[in-house]
This record gives structure tokens, C-alpha cells and sequence, in this order.
């Protein structure tokens, strides 16, 4: 019976490693840059990355925001984003991502999740990003 | 997420086991099983086995749930992945060390078998991956039917949290006596029927919700498929009740736990929740035909009915359950079917002075009216919400306080004596005492008030309506309490006083009985120190009661010799 059950735990750790494995050499999606999501990603990334001259030439002209308000703005340590689902109108596109901050706190932080939509508008062929409650300050209101 | 839970699960119930666990080690007179090492050790071995059992299934469970996850647009998964890596790889060997060496502990000495820490990590461990494994198909389920999607890292939770469960389930089954698992199968029982009731109560008032209103005429829009989220809490539920309650507890030994999950928990909620529902239906209809209803719309005036209407459904079948399994159990009148009763006539008592206490009120706003418009609720509806009270704590109050005093009517002194009869009486009396003073000092605060700044006219009275009414109905269920618990005094037998020392100390041979035969017969303290010399014969109950009683000191020490007993009176120095 010892030995079952030592098989058995030897079974588990095993499909373990093996998740952890395939999970840690699953490669980030490139979605193309020709997409709303495209477009959510790399703004993201490179906020992230700290590349805000980068990020600011994602924005569209009438969210009002440069790069030293998005170096100005809050960014979190970690987050994890993930694409929920995206809906396009037209030349105007809301994009939704699930986001978990604040995981790099120790092994017993899991963090906190919420539901953030981007919108997203089609200018001269490009989409630019519009607003986003999150990752980006609402330059106009506060410039007048 | 899921630590969460169980930090929040695990945060109500470690205070209890520490309350029950200080009460049975220095609540303990005889002083041999006092606080040992033992029980310290096997405190922190289970809770450490209880620690490492969560860390090991979270970390599992996280690990396979990110194989089903959507890649990351952005930001690192790094953490996440770590997280998950080090609770299964080094959680799960951690577990299993801890727990080999706590089985080989369980079969090698008795006493750990019999221990509280076990019988405490026996009955949370199954119970947290109980909720757990409840949450996750719960999330499973809900994604299915309202999202039309499927959670791949709910399936992975719901699976490794299932597993953890029937081991735990099975490891009970076989290593706890029937009376110690009886914890866990009423716990789950619980669990079980509460989200049972809680989903059929939400699924048949969707349903009712959708068939009978009109939704034409309603232009807000409600959360999103009702009736998808009531069925997957359904789906949660009932598996649980079959297994704890059907298949296990409802066939148990009949114990003071049993009645106590079935009468006051089965038997008094689920009147409470129908009882609820019919007032909640009860007034929006009497406010609909003859008080001032908010909307004329139908619809929205009756928009909670349909889940009122289900409370009284559901709660009916599932006090006729409890009912039949009650009278099925044929047990004769005890302490449980008191605490029912007394629970029950005391919020009915609660809900009809509540009534009292409206209907007065709205008697003295209807008799002086306020001297300046009044914008707010309907004197009407506060008046007809008094009368629903009314109506319904009435009648139910009746109903108990008279099954009660049927069985008080012979002076049985068992029942006048009874400590929930006691409790009952005391706090009815006390605490209607109390909000009588206060109302008293509230009511003249409020009138003297009103006379210095306006003078002494009708409006003085109508300030202190509230404090007055209130006054009404606590001082009478107060004054008719103080009565009854006088009566029930005048009743009883006058108690034989109590002669004897209040202290016997035995010196003599070792004897596990004698200590506590003498305390049940005498009513004294007694400890039991051996002869080291070993010159002493067995005991004899009957001789010791008989030498104690005979002394006529405080405290007495009975030494057993060769020759026989000898009594020593004793007194503090």
C-alpha cells in the first residue's frame, strides 16, 4: 500500500514538473499590429518596458496624452493581462483584458484581478488607442 | 484567490478549536490529563499537516489550471509560475513527510487517535476541500451556462480540491469513531442544505420572476441570466446534502448533535425563512390594495415577490422534511426540542413587539399630526408594516408559547428548572428591562428637550412616540416574563440544602473511579493521592460516602490504612 501511494505522489510531482515545463516555455502571442488588440499589446508592452515615447505613439491625438504623462502615471510592479475578447464597430473598438496585479509579492500574495476595457478608434488606417481607465491618466480634463 | 478563502474559512474556525481545546485541558479537574507536551506537539504537527495539505493542493491546482489560462498579452508570468512551482514541488513532499510521520504516529499509540488535534485536522481538512471543490464547480458550472464558456482552471481546481476531499473523506471514515466524525457530516450537512435552499430559493424565484412579470414594461436592465446563476448553485449544492446529510447523517446515531442540526437548524430556519417570505408577500400586498404603493406599475411594485414566494415554497417543503425526519426520530421531550421552542417563541416574540412598537408609533403621528410638512415614508405603510409583524409574530408566538406551556401545566420540574427555560426567561426579562430604561431616559430627554424650546403642547408628545412605544412593548414582555419565572419559582421544589465538606482529599491505593464516584455523590471536590508505602486496600465507594458524610468539617481527608478508613477534618491554616 506504501509503495502505491508512493507512486502515486511520484505521479503527481512528476505531472508537476512537466506542467511547469510546458507553462514556462509557452511563448507570448504576437497579435498583429494591425488589430485593435495589436495595437492594446504593444501599448502595453511597452509601458511596461518603460518605453513611453513608444507607448505615446500608440495614442491617439485626442486622448491629450504625451509620454511624460504616462511616465508620470501609476504602473504596477508585476501584472499578468490577458486577452478576454475585443469588439469592433466600425472604425471604433472596445478592447477587454483581465488583468492580475501585485504577484510578485511572495509566494502567499495572489495577487488581485480586474476587468479593464480599452477603447480604441481607427485613425488614417492605424487604430490608435482613445482611453483606458487603466494605465492611462485622462490628460484632457486635466490640461482644461 | 482560493488561499483567500481559506485564510477566511480557517480564520473562524482556528479561534474555536483554541477555545474548545483551553476549555478541555484546563477545564479538566482531575489534573492527570492536565496541559502536556503532547498536546502541544500534536496542536502544531496538525496544524503545520493542515498548512502544508493547502499549500500543496493550491499549488497544484494552480499549476495545472495555468496549462488551460490564455497566454499573457503583456507583463511577466513569472511570479505566478513560481509560485506555483515551489508549493507543488517542495508543498506536496513537505505533506506527504508530515503526513507519514503522523500516520505512523496514529497507529503506534492510541491516545493520538483519540486526540483533539486529530479529530480537529480530521474534521477542517475535508470541510475546507469541501468548499473549495464547492467554489470551483460552482465557477465551472456558472462559465457553462451563463458564459457558454468553459473554465479550464476551475475544472483543474475542482479536480485536485475533489481529490483532496475523498481522501480526507475516506481517512476520516476509517480512523474516526462514528461520534467523532459526527462533526464534519453535521458541518457538511449544512453547507449542504443551506446552498441547496439558497439555490432553489434563487431558481424558483427567477423562475416565477420570469413567468409571471412582464419585463416589457421594466426598462432596467437586470443582471444577466438569473436563473443560469441559481441553477449552477444548485448543481453545487445538492451533491453535498446527498452525501453528508442523506447518505451518512441522516442514518447516524441519534446524538445531542444530531437533534441539534435537524430541530433548531433544520426544522426553526426553515420556518423562519417561509415565515419571512410570506410577511415579505403579505405586506407588498396589503401596501398594494390599501396603502400608498411607490410605483403603480405592478411589476415593479411586486418585483421581489416572486423571491418571497419562493422563501415560502422552499422553506415549507424543507420544514415538512425536517419535520417528518424529527417525529421519524421519535425522541422523547429533551433540551434540543426546548431550545427550539424557546428560539422559536422568542423571535416570534421579537417580530410582534417590533409590530406593537410600529403600530403605536404610527397611532400617534395619525392622532398628532406633525406641525410642518413631512417628506418621507407613508404614515399608511409604516402602520400596515406594524400589522404585518403583527400578524405573523403574533400567531406564532401563540403557537410555541402554548406548546410550552402544555408541557409546563403538570409543574414538571424538569422543564420549569430547564437551563434553556431559564435562559430564556432571564433574558427576556433582562434585556426588556434594559431597553425600558433606556427608552424611559430617551423619551424624557427628547420631551424635556421639545418643552424647553417650544413649549409644552401636543407636539412634545409626538417627539417621544418612539421611545414611548418602545417603553410599551419591552416593559410588558419584561413585567409578563419577571411574572412567569415567579410563578415558575413558587412551583418548583424547595432544593434540599447541601451538607458536607466541599473538599475530600483520598490517600490510599490508585483507583481510576472512585474520584469521580465520590464527587457525583457527594458534591465535593476530590483528589486522589496514592500511599507510597503501599499498605493500602481497594476502595469502597459506599464506605468513603458514608466516612465523608458522617464529618462535620469543611474538608476532609480519608486515609485508607491496613486497619481500615480514617478521617481527618482539615481546615486552612
Amino acid at each position: 500500500m506504501n509503495r502505491v501511494l508512493a507512486i502515486f505522489v511520484g505521479a503527481v510531482v512528476l505531472l508537476a514538473i512537466l506542467a511547469g515545463v510546458v507553462v514556462a516555455n509557452r511563448a507570448t502571442p504576437d497579435l498583429s499590429p494591425g488589430t485593435p488588440e495589436g495595437v492594446v499589446q504593444e501599448y502595453l508592452k511597452a509601458v511596461f518596458a518603460g518605453d513611453y515615447p513608444a507607448a505615446a505613439g500608440l495614442l491617439s491625438p485626442s486622448s491629450g496624452c504625451g509620454a511624460s504623462d504616462l511616465a508620470a502615471g501609476y504602473v504596477p510592479a508585476s501584472a499578468r493581462i490577458v486577452l478576454d475578447h475585443s469588439a469592433v464597430n466600425g472604425d471604433h473598438a472596445v478592447v477587454t483584458v483581465n488583468v492580475t496585479e501585485g504577484t510578485g509579492g511572495g509566494p502567499f500574495d495572489s495577487g488581485y484581478s480586474h476587468t479593464e476595457r480599452i477603447t480604441v478608434q481607427r485613425e488614417g488606417g492605424a487604430w490608435k488607442i482613445t482611453g483606458s481607465p487603466w494605465l492611462l491618466p485622462s490628460c484632457v480634463s486635466t490640461k482644461g | 484567490m482560493v488561499i483567500g478563502l481559506i485564510f477566511s474559512l480557517f480564520s473562524i474556525a482556528l479561534p474555536i478549536a483554541l477555545v474548545v481545546w483551553a476549555v478541555r485541558q484546563f477545564g479538566s479537574r482531575t489534573g492527570s490529563r492536565g496541559m502536556d507536551a503532547h498536546s502541544i506537539r500534536r496542536f502544531f504537527q496538525y496544524l503545520l499537516l493542515f498548512g502544508l495539505m493547502v499549500v500543496a493542493a493550491v499549488g497544484l491546482s494552480d499549476l495545472l489550471g495555468m496549462l488551460f489560462q490564455k497566454p499573457s498579452l503583456a507583463g511577466d508570468d513569472n511570479s505566478t509560475l513560481a509560485r506555483a512551482l515551489t508549493f507543488s514541488l517542495f508543498g506536496i513532499p513537505m505533506f506527504v513527510l508530515v503526513a507519514a510521520w503522523s500516520r505512523r504516529r496514529l497507529q503506534q499509540d492510541p491516545d493520538e487517535a483519540r486526540s483533539l488535534g486529530w479529530a480537529f485536522y480530521a474534521t477542517v481538512a475535508p470541510l475546507t476541500a469541501l468548499v473549495v471543490a464547492m467554489t470551483a464547480l460552482h465557477g465551472l458550472v456558472s462559465a457553462a451556462l451563463v458564459d457558454h464558456r468553459f473554465d479550464g482552471s476551475a475544472l483543474t481546481q475542482l479536480v485536485v480540491w475533489f481529490a483532496v476531499w475523498l481522501v480526507h473523506w475516506t481517512m476520516a471514515s476509517r480512523m474516526l469513531d462514528d461520534d467523532r466524525r459526527q462533526g464534519q457530516l453535521v458541518l457538511g450537512s449544512l453547507i449542504g442544505l443551506g446552498t441547496t435552499i439558497a439555490g432553489l430559493v434563487a431558481l424558483l424565484g427567477a423562475s416565477l420572476d420570469a413567468l409571471l412579470v412582464d419585463r416589457a414594461s421594466t426598462l432596467l436592465v437586470q443582471q444577466q441570466q438569473p436563473l443560469a446563476q441559481a441553477a449552477a448553485t444548485v448543481v453545487v449544492g445538492v451533491p453535498v446534502w446527498v452525501v453528508y446529510w442523506l447518505r451518512n447523517l441522516s442514518r447516524a446515531r441519534r446524538t445531542p448533535l444530531w437533534f441539534g442540526c435537524v430541530l433548531p437548524v433544520g426544522v426553526g430556519g426553515s420556518l423562519v425563512l417561509a415565515v419571512v417570505g410570506a410577511s415579505v408577500v403579505l405586506y407588498q400586498l396589503l401596501v398594494w390594495l390599501i396603502g400608498e404603493p411607490a410605483s403603480t406599475q405592478a411589476a415593479q411594485h411586486f418585483e421581489g415577490a416572486p423571491t418571497a414566494g419562493a422563501c415560502v415554497i422552499v422553506g415549507a417543503v424543507s420544514w415538512w422534511y425536517h419535520r417528518q425526519v424529527f417525529t421519524g426520530a421519535t425522541p422523547a421531550r429533551m433540551e434540543v426540542t426546548r431550545v427550539y421552542e424557546y428560539l422559536m417563541a422568542g423571535i416570534a416574540l421579537l417580530a410582534a413587539a417590533v409590530g406593537v412598537t410600529m403600530v403605536v408609533v404610527a397611532l400617534v403621528e395619525s392622532l398628532v399630526p406633525a406641525a410642518a410638512v413631512e417628506v418621507g415614508t407613508s404614515l399608511v405603510n409604516s402602520l400596515l408594516s406594524g400589522v404585518t409583524l403583527l400578524l405573523v409574530g403574533g400567531p406564532l408566538w401563540l403557537v410555541f408559547w402554548s406548546r410550552i406551556g402544555r408541557a409546563t401545566r403538570d409543574g414538571d420540574p424538569e422543564e420549569l428548572a430547564s437551563p434553556t427555560r431559564r435562559i430564556y426567561l432571564f433574558v427576556l426579562f433582562g434585556l426588556g428591562g434594559v431597553a425600558a430604561v433606556v427608552a424611559v431616559l430617551v423619551a424624557a430627554f427628547l420631551g424635556i428637550q421639545k418643552a424647553l424650546r417650544d413649549g409644552f403642547d401636543a407636539q412634545v408628545v409626538r417627539e417621544m412616540r418612539i421611545p414611548v412605544a418602545i417603553l410599551l412593548a419591552t416593559g410588558a414582555i419584561s413585567g409578563y416574563h419577571w411574572l412567569v419565572y415567579r410563578h415558575d419559582q413558587s412551583q418548583l421544589p424547595v432544593a434540599a440544602p447541601q451538607h458536607g465538606p466541599r473538599y475530600v482529599l483520598l490517600v490510599g491505593a490508585p483507583d481510576g473511579v472512585v474520584c469521580g464516584a465520590v464527587e457525583r455523590l457527594t458534591g465535593a471536590r476530590v483528589d486522589l493521592w496514592v500511599r507510597a508505602d503501599g499498605l493500602a486496600g481497594p476502595w469502597a465507594v459506599d464506605d468513603v460516602v458514608a466516612a465523608v458524610s458522617q464529618s462535620g468539617a469543611d474538608a476532609v481527608a480519608v486515609v485508607a490504612g491496613p486497619a481500615g478508613l480514617e478521617t481527618i477534618g482539615m481546615q486552612r491554616p
